[in-house]
This record gives C-alpha cells, sequence and structure tokens, in this order.
C-alpha cells in the first residue's frame, strides 16, 4: 500500500492540475485505490517527507574535470545560474499577492 | 551571512483562489533559482524565492548556498549584473554601442550560457511549471517543485552530458 502511495506522488505531479482522475485510479492489479481524503492524509505527508530526504543534486559536480566549455570558457567557468518561475493563482489576500506579482517573465 | 530580504513564512497561506488572478499585468509567481554544470547537470537548487525578488537580489541572498573558490566563475544573464563571482554579457549603457570585440564576446557568451535555457525548459515540461496549472495550497506546492528538481537532476544526470564538453584537465 505504502508502495502505491509512494507511486501516486509522481502521478500526481504527472497529472497536476487535474485531481478527478483519483478516485478512479487503481493500481496495476486492481487491488489498491485511493481517494481523496486518503490521498491529503497519507500521500501528501509522505510527499513531504520525500522532499525532505531527497537529494540528487551534487555541488560538486561542477569540478569534474571533463566541465568545460571551448575558449574563452575553458577555464575558471564552472556553472550557469538563472531562475525558473513557478505561476501562482493570485492570493487573495494584497500583501501576499504584491510580493509574488512578476511583471517582466515575457 | 545575513540575507538582506528576510522571506515571509510561506507556509500555511491556506489556498489561492484562482478568480482574483491578474492576467492583464502578467503573473504572480514564485521563483526557483537553479545553477548548472557546463555538462547540464543541475548542480545548485534554492527556493521558493519571491517573485518580486529581483535575480541578483536571490543570488546574493542565497550567498551561503553555493560556496566559490576565488578563481571560479559562473555565467549569467543581465539579470544579474554586479553581481560577486558571475560573468555576464557587455551592456549598452546609455546608448553606448558596442565595438566589434563585445559584441563577438556577448555571442559566445549567450552561445555557452543557453544551456541553462535548455536544462530550464527541461523542468517545464511539467505541467506544475505552466501557467494557471497550480491554485492549491502552498504546503504541498514546495515539496512538489522540490521532486521535479531533484527528479529532473537525477534524469539528466543519468542521461549522460546534454551538451558537448571538453576535458579532463583542471579548472584555475
Amino acid at each position: 500500500m505504502r508502495a502505491f502511495y509512494f507511486y501516486l506522488i509522481f502521478v500526481y505531479i504527472h497529472k497536476l492540475p487535474q485531481r478527478n482522475w483519483l478516485e478512479a485510479y487503481k493500481s496495476s492489479n486492481g487491488q489498491y485505490r485511493c481517494g481523496r481524503s486518503t490521498f491529503d492524509r497519507e500521500v501528501f505527508p509522505m510527499a513531504s517527507a520525500l522532499a525532505d530526504i531527497i537529494e540528487e543534486i551534487d555541488y560538486s559536480w561542477r569540478l569534474d574535470p571533463h566541465n568545460h566549455a571551448l575558449p574563452p570558457f575553458d577555464k575558471y567557468i564552472t556553472g550557469i545560474v538563472d531562475t525558473c518561475p513557478v505561476p501562482l493563482a493570485c492570493p487573495n489576500d494584497f500583501h501576499h499577492a504584491s510580493l509574488y506579482f512578476q511583471v517582466s517573465l515575457s | 551571512m545575513v540575507p538582506r530580504r528576510v522571506l515571509p513564512p510561506l507556509t500555511g497561506l491556506g489556498c489561492f483562489d484562482s478568480r482574483s488572478a491578474q492576467p492583464k499585468y502578467g503573473y504572480t509567481c514564485l521563483k526557483w533559482q537553479l545553477g548548472i554544470s557546463l555538462k547540464g547537470d543541475i548542480i545548485m537548487w534554492s527556493g521558493p524565492h519571491l517573485g518580486i525578488a529581483a535575480d541578483s537580489t536571490i543570488w546574493e541572498d542565497t550567498w551561503d548556498e553555493h560556496p566559490f573558490y576565488g578563481w571560479e566563475r559562473w555565467l549569467a544573464d543581465l539579470g544579474y549584473v554586479g553581481c560577486m563571482g558571475l560573468l555576464y554579457k557587455y551592456k549598452r549603457d546609455g546608448g553606448r554601442q558596442l565595438n566589434r570585440a563585445e559584441v563577438y564576446f556577448n555571442n559566445l557568451q549567450e552561445f555557452v550560457r543557453n544551456r541553462i535555457e535548455n536544462v530550464v525548459s527541461q523542468l517545464k515540461r511539467h505541467r506544475l511549471f505552466q501557467k494557471g496549472a497550480y491554485s492549491g495550497s502552498m504546503d504541498h506546492l514546495i515539496p512538489l517543485v522540490k521532486i521535479v528538481g531533484h527528479v529532473t537532476a537525477y534524469e539528466v544526470h543519468e542521461v549522460g552530458p546534454r551538451f558537448t564538453c571538453y576535458g579532463p584537465w583542471t579548472h584555475n
């Protein structure tokens, strides 16, 4: 059952924002199902626990001796940085809405 | 180092109301900062940051999360002008025309820097990053984005170098 809940985390991420599939979704052997309340009670805490321990990013990869581009970036350059926005619905609260509003994303 | 902009507590905000979104002016968002190696591996992931925070502000506030050697430099876009440890393009200040050498450097820098846009597009395959996709609780969003980021990092690293890279030799 826990393995099915674990798998559901990734199905949920894949199918966002739709949630109406949840009640009809079964495990491959048809044995397990998960309602919406069970999902909130069991699966989301598991997702939070997974997020706490997941560690697939290694900062030392930047020092890999093969991590080079052609000149003039063949030495000293180890990485590239940028930001990635996650759009949200606007919060009802004006104060929070003003903190998340981004005007130059195009 | 004390961050200049302290994030308000983001958890426990409850649900967002999609009816009050402002599509006319842009959109509300949270930002995640990511860094990649020249091979395309995701090597840094920090967030969430406020949607109104400038990229340069985020870089400086998260300085503790990406310690550098003294000789080390990263590539960045013009949103990071003036930030320590970053190499960005020449800018046309006050309408000044760039000379040929500066234009040539800008083209080279953009050619390499574009690798991160490719990795970001890999991340954005997930519907979570599409406009209007998410209107649930912040408590749920933050772990989900972290899972997406780390799983994408694993995927990119396991498949192998995403871009042409050279070596082996030392960085300094």
